[in-house]
C-alpha cells in the first residue's frame, strides 16, 4: 500500500514540478527567517543574524535537490538522462552507430534464422494432446558389423502391438510413405493413417468428423489448407467424392488448420484411413507381411517407463513372428531380423524423414553462422573500445567534476544495451524474414517442407542468450575499465596517451586478427562447398541434359493394364516422335539423378565372385530409343529393337562399369546374367557408355538395362517418358496434355519436369549449402574488412601528430602510406596464418560433403587467401591514404 | 551527478525519524518549530540538522506517515506544518516499543559488566 501512496505522491509532483520547487523554497525561507528572527531577538545585527543562520542551515541549493530527489522517480529520470545523452552520442557518430547495430543485426539474426528453422524441424514440440507420452517403436538390428535402425514395421505387427500391449493408451501407424499425385489435385499428397490416428493425437476436425477406430468405407480427410484451395472453405465440401488412386473415397471431414499429424514438415492434402486402401491398388503391397513401412507411435500409459514399454513389446515381437513365413528372405536375415531388439524412443518432436535429410546441413550452416557472429562481436567490440579510447577524456572530465564511477559505467550501460538491443532487435526481424527463406530453399516441388520457421518463444530465449552472450564478448569491459580512470593523470594527458594504452592497442589488433583468420576459416569453406557443387554440375553425367522434358501419366491408377498398359506407353511414345520439334522420345521405369534405385542381385556367367562380394547391381526398364533421346552412346553390340519380343530370348545391355569389373578385358557380348530374385537370364546385347544413376554425387556404377517389353512387371509400372526437341521444351508440356485428353479424357501428364531441373534438384541440398555458406562467407568477409578499417582509421587519427611530424620532416606521402598500410598487411597476414591453421583442422569436417577436390584443395585455399588479401589491402588503404593528406601544418597544432 | 545522499546511519536515521513523530504528537508544527522543541525537550543535547530534518520530513510524508498542508504562522508567513496521520501514530508505536525493548537490552548489558 504504501508504494502505491509513494508513487501517488510522487506522480503528482511530476505533474507540478515548478510547484514542488516553489514550495521547498519557501519552506526553506521560513525556516531561515525563524532563525534569523530568533538570532535577532538573541541581539545580534541583521547581518550577522542572517549569516549564520545560512551558516547553520548549509548548503541550501543542495538540499533542495536532496528533498527534490525524494518526490521524483529517480531511476526514471537518470534513465531519461542517460538515454538522451546516448541517443546524442549516436548522433554524434552515425557510422560508428549504424556499423555496430549492423553488425550485432547481421550476427544475431543469421543465428536466430537458421536456429529458428533447426527448431521448427527437430526442437518443437507437436502441437498434439500430451505430446511428451509419444514414444516411436523401432527395431534395432545387427546386420554384419553394422547396427541398422528399422523405422518401418509390417501392418500385423502393428495390429499385434496394439491389441497385447499392457503400456499403451493407444497406438498409431503411419507408413513411411505418402502417395504423390494420385489424386485430381496438382501437386497432392495423401497420407494413409490407421483409423484412430486423429483421436489419439487429440485433433478433432474442423468441419465433420474425424476416423473412427475401424472406418474401413470409402472415406477421406481433406486438410484445411485443400479445403481452402480448391473448395473456398465450402462447407458443403462433406459428402462430395474424390478420387485417391484410382479409388472414389467421400470426404467426411476437415483436418484443423495447419495439422501435420506426426510429421512437422510433411504437407499432407488428404489422410485416408489404413483400412479403407485396402480397396486401392497398393493393398498387395501394404497387407504383405513382408512389407515393412509402417511406423508406429504410441501414447505411454501415464507413469510407464520407456524400459518398461521395451519389454513388453519385445515379448509381442518376438512371439507374434517367430513362427511368421518369411518368404523367400535369407536365412541369415531371418535370424538376424528375428534378434531385433525394440528400441523406444521419445517422440515428442515427432517423426520425420525430412531431419535426417537436413540435420547434417542444418547443424553445418548453425556453425558457420555462429562463426559470423563471433566476427560481428568482435567488429563491435573492436570499435567500442577505439570508441571508449577517444571517448576517455570526456569521462575523465566528467570525472573530475565529482560523477561517481557508478553513474559513468550507469552511463556507458546505457549506451551499450541501446546499441544490443537495436541490433538484436533488427536481428529477430531478419530471422522473421530470413527463417522462411531458409525453408523456401529447403523445399522442393516434389517434396515441400512445410514448417512454420518463423521464431517463436523458444527462438527467443535463443537469442536472448546469444544476445547476452554477444554482449559479454562486445566487452562491458572497456566500459567499466573507463571508470575506474583516475581523473588527475587522466586529464593531464591528451587522449593520444590512453588510446596507445594496451587496452586501445593490443586488444584492437588481436581483434583483427582473429577477425581475420575466422573470415578465412568461413571463404575457406565456403570455397570448398561451392567448388564442390560446379564439380557436380560441371562433369560429364554420361547423358545430355539439355532439352529433355520428362513427365508421367496415371494411366496405370486410370486402369490401363499389362497388355493394354504396354501398348499405351508405346503408341504414345510412337505419337510424340511426330510432334513438330521433337528430336526422339522413350519411356523408362528410372530416370537419371531423380534419386530412385532399382537393385537386383545377379549372377554373371564366367564371373567367379570373391568371398563377401556385393553383387547388386542397379537395374533399368528402357524402350528401344531411350538411349538415343538421353544422348547416352552404345559402346558396343547394338540397342533394343522390335526382334526382342516378349517371347524373345531377354537381352540386356549393361553399362561400361558393369562390362569392366565382370568382364575384365574379355567381350561381354553374348553372356549371361541372372537376377537371383527370379532367376530369370538375359543375354548381353550391347555395352552402353555410363551415366549417372541415382544423383550426381554417386559414382559410375555397374547398370544393367533391360527391354521394357520383356519386363515382366512393366504391365502394373508407371513408366517416365523422355521427350527430346530442339529447342527448349517450353510449350510442350501442354501439347502433350492435349494429347492425353484426346486418347482418353482422364488421362494427364503428371510431374512435369525437365532432365535438367531434375539434375539441379538432385544436388538441391549441396547448392543450398554452398549458397548459403558463400553468402555467410561474404558477410564474414565484409565484417572483417569493416573492422579492419575501423581499428585503421583510428589508429590514423591516433597517430595524425606524429605523421605531421614525420611529413614535416621529409617524408613523402608514399612513405606515409607504406607506413600505416605495413601495419595493416602485418595483421591481416598474422590472421591469415591463423587462418590457415585453424581450416586445415576445420575444414575436415566438411570432408565427407565434398566432391572432386579435397579438404586441402590449393586452389580454394589460395583463393580465399587472394580475396582477403585484397579486399583488406582496400580496407587498409583507405586509412593509410587519408593519413598521407595530412597537412603537416594543421596536424602540428592538432592537439 | 554524484552521490548526493549522504548515508547517515540507520540508527539515527531511524532516531529522527521517531523523535519527528514524537514530537508531532503534540499536533501540527513546522519544520522549524520540531527543531526548536526536540532542542528545548533536550536542553541542546540533541541539535537537529536541518540537512537532515527537511529529506526526513519529506520522506515521512512520502511514505503517508505524516501529512502536510500550508498554512499561516503566528508572525503571518506562509509555512509548511505536518501533521501525524494514523498510520503515523501506528508506526511511532512500534518504533517506541522497539526502542524501549532495546533500551531495557542495552541496559542490562551495561548494569551487569
Amino acid at each position: 500500500m504504501e508504494w502505491l501512496t509513494q508513487s501517488w505522491l510522487r506522480l503528482r509532483a511530476l505533474f507540478a514540478k515548478r510547484r514542488l520547487d516553489r514550495d521547498l523554497e519557501d519552506e526553506f525561507s521560513f525556516h531561515l527567517a525563524m532563525k534569523e528572527e530568533k538570532y535577532r531577538s538573541a541581539g545580534a545585527d541583521l547581518g550577522e543574524a542572517r549569516s549564520s543562520s545560512h551558516r547553520h542551515f548549509g548548503n541550501v541549493t543542495l538540499l533542495m535537490e536532496a528533498c527534490r530527489d525524494l518526490w521524483s522517480f529517480r531511476f526514471l529520470e537518470i534513465l531519461g538522462q542517460d538515454l538522451r545523452y546516448a541517443l546524442r552520442v549516436f548522433r554524434k557518430s552515425p557510422s560508428l552507430t549504424a556499423v555496430v547495430v549492423l553488425s550485432l543485426a547481421l550476427g544475431i539474426g543469421a543465428n536466430t534464422a537458421i536456429f529458428s528453422v533447426i527448431n521448427a524441424l527437430m526442437l518443437r514440440s507437436l502441437p498434439v494432446r500430451n505430446p511428451e507420452e509419444l514414444v516411436q517403436v523401432q527395431a534395432q538390428m545387427v546386420h554384419g558389423a553394422e547396427v541398422r535402425t528399422l523405422d518401418g514395421w509390417s501392418l500385423q505387427v502393428f495390429s499385434q502391438f496394439r491389441k497385447q500391449n499392457h503400456v499403451f493408451t493407444d497406438l498409431v501407424g503411419d507408413p513411411e510413405f505418402s502417395l504423390r499425385n494420385v489424386t485430381d489435385f496438382e501437386n497432392s499428397t495423401v497420407e494413409l493413417v490407421s483409423g484412430n490416428y486423429f483421436s489419439v493425437l487429440g485433433a478433432s476436425a474442423r468441419l465433420g468428423r474425424i476416423f473412427n477406430e475401424d472406418d474401413d468405407g470409402a472415406v477421406a480427410l481433406i486438410s484445411y489448407e485443400l479445403w481452402e484451395r480448391e473448395f473456398g472453405r465450402d462447407p458443403g465440401v462433406l459428402g462430395r467424392s474424390i478420387r485417391v488412386d484410382h479409388t472414389s473415397l467421400t470426404i467426411i471431414g476437415v483436418a484443423p488448420r495447419g495439422f501435420r499429424g506426426v510429421a512437422p514438415a510433411r504437407l499432407i492434402d488428404v489422410w485416408a484411413p489404413l483400412n479403407t486402401t485396402l480397396l486401392m491398388q497398393l493393398a498387395p503391397i501394404l497387407s504383405n507381411p513382408n512389407n515393412y513401412s509402417v511406423s508406429v507411435i504410441g501414447r505411454r500409459r501415464p507413469g510407464v517407463s520407456l524400459a518398461q514399454v521395451q519389454a513388453d513389446l519385445q515379448v509381442i515381437f518376438q512371439q507374434t513372428q517367430k513362427d511368421k513365413d518369411f518368404f523367400g528372405w535369407p536365412e541369415e536375415e531371418r535370424k538376424e531380423y528375428l534378434a531385433s531388439r525394440i528400441l523406444v524412443q521419445p517422440a515428442r518432436t515427432g517423426v520425420d524423414l525430412t531431419r535426417g535429410f537436413f540435420s547434417r546441413p542444418l547443424f553445418l550452416l548453425m556453425g558457420t553462422v555462429a562463426l559470423v557472429l563471433l566476427i560481428a562481436c568482435a567488429n563491435v567490440a573492436n570499435l567500442l573500445v577505439a570508441q571508449a579510447s577517444v571517448r576517455q577524456r570526456e569521462i575523465n572530465t566528467r570525472v573530475a567534476l565529482g560523477a561517481g564511477r557508478t553513474r559513468i559505467v550507469r552511463q556507458l550501460l546505457t549506451e551499450r544495451v541501446l546499441l544490443a538491443l537495436a541490433g538484436g532487435c533488427l536481428g529477430i526481424l531478419a530471422a522473421w524474414w530470413g527463417a522462411p527463406l531458409v525453408v523456401n530453399l529447403m523445399s522442393r516441388k516434389q517434396i515441400p517442407i512445410a514448417i512454420d520457421a518463423r521464431p517463436d518463444l523458444h527462438v527467443l530465449a535463443f537469442t536472448l542468450a546469444v544476445g547476452l552472450i554477444t554482449g559479454i564478448l562486445c566487452g562491458l569491459a572497456p566500459g567499466i575499465g573507463a571508470a575506474r580512470t583516475q581523473p588527475g593523470p587522466g586529464l593531464k594527458h591528451s587522449y593520444h596517451a590512453v588510446a596507445t594504452s594496451w587496452v586501445g592497442k593490443r586488444l584492437g589488433k588481436t581483434l583483427v586478427i582473429a577477425q581475420v583468420a575466422l573470415s578465412l576459416l568461413l571463404l575457406v569453406g565456403a570455397g570448398l562447398l561451392l567448388r564442390t557443387l560446379k564439380n557436380l554440375q560441371g562433369q560429364e553425367p554420361g547423358f545430355n541434359r539439355q532439352n529433355v522434358l520428362l513427365f508421367m501419366t496415371n494411366a496405370a491408377s486410370e486402369g490401363y493394364k499389362d497388355q493394354k498398359l504396354l501398348e499405351f506407353y508405346e503408341g504414345l511414345t510412337l505419337k510424340m516422335k511426330t510432334l513438330p520439334g521433337v528430336r526422339a522420345a522413350s519411356y523408362s521405369v528410372v530416370t537419371p539423378a531423380g534419386g530412385d534405385k532399382w537393385g537386383e542381385e545377379i549372377s554373371v556367367e564366367g564371373y567367379v565372385p570373391h568371398a563377401g562380394e556385393n553383387m547388386e547391381i542397379y537395374a533399368n526398364s528402357v524402350d528401344r530409343d531411350y538411349f538415343a533421346t538421353l544422348g547416352t552412346p552404345i559402346l558396343l553390340g547394338r540397342t533394343f529393337g522390335p526382334q526382342y519380343t516378349p517371347s524373345a530370348p531377354l537381352a540386356t545391355i549393361i553399362s561400361q562399369s558393369a562390362a569392366r569389373r565382370y568382364f575384365a578385358g574379355r567381350d561381354p557380348i553374348g553372356h549371361q546374367v541372372q537376377f537371383q530374385g527370379d532367376k530369370r537370364n538375359f543375354e548381353i546385347v550391347g555395352v552402353a557408355a555410363d551415366a549417372k544413376y541415382r544423383n550426381m554425387r554417386e559414382d559410375f556404377r555397374p547398370v544393367m538395362y533391360v527391354y521394357a517389353p520383356q519386363d515382366r512387371w512393366i504391365g502394373t509400372t508407371e513408366v517416365t517418358f523422355e521427350v527430346r526437341t530442339a529447342a527448349r521444351p517450353d510449350s510442350l508440356p501442354s501439347t502433350i496434355q492435349a494429347m492425353l485428353r484426346k486418347i482418353n479424357p482422364r488421362l494427364k501428364a503428371v510431374l512435369v519436369r525437365t532432365l535438367s531441373e531434375q539434375v539441379d534438384e538432385s544436388l538441391f541440398q549441396e547448392s543450398m549449402v554452398a549458397w548459403l555458406s558463400g553468402v555467410f562467407g561474404a558477410v564474414a568477409l565484409a565484417l572483417a574488412c569493416i573492422g579492419l578499417y575501423g581499428v585503421m582509421a583510428y589508429a590514423v587519427a591516433r597517430r595524425t601528430n606524429e605523421i605531421g611530424v614525420r611529413m614535416a620532416l621529409g617524408a613523402q606521402r608514399s612513405n606515409v602510406v607504406w607506413l600505416v598500410l605495413r601495419n595493416a598487411l602485418v595483421m591481416v597476414a598474422l590472421g591469415l596464418l591463423a587462418g590457415l591453421a585453424a581450416s586445415l583442422v576445420a575444414t575436415r569436417l566438411v570432408a565427407a560433403q565434398l566432391y572432386g577436390l579435397r579438404a586441402t584443395d590449393p586452389v580454394t585455399i589460395l583463393g580465399a587467401v587472394l580475396l582477403l588479401t585484397a579486399v583488406a589491402a582496400v580496407a587498409g588503404y583507405l586509412p593509410a591514404r587519408r593519413a598521407a593528406a595530412v597537412d603537416p601544418l594543421i596536424a602540428l597544432r592538432y592537439e | 551527478m554524484g552521490q548526493r545522499e549522504s548515508k547517515s546511519g540507520d540508527l539515527l536515521q531511524g532516531t529522527l525519524d521517531m523523535l519527528i513523530l514524537k514530537t508531532l504528537t503534540r499536533g501540527a508544527m513546522h519544520g522549524y518549530a520540531i527543531t526548536e522543541f526536540i532542542q528545548e525537550t533536550t536542553d541542546d543535547v540533541l541539535k537537529v540538522e536541518e540537512g537532515a530534518l527537511y529529506p526526513a520530513l519529506h520522506r515521512l510524508e512520502l511514505r503517508g506517515l505524516l501529512a502536510a498542508e500550508w498554512g499561516v504562522s503566528d508572525n503571518n508567513r506562509r509555512a509548511k506544518y505536518y501533521r501525524l496521520t494514523a498510520a503515523g501514530r501506528k508506526q511511532l508505536a512500534a518504533e517506541t516499543e522497539h526502542w524501549g525493548r532495546m533500551a531495557g537490552a542495552i541496559g542490562r548489558i551495561l548494569e551487569t559488566a
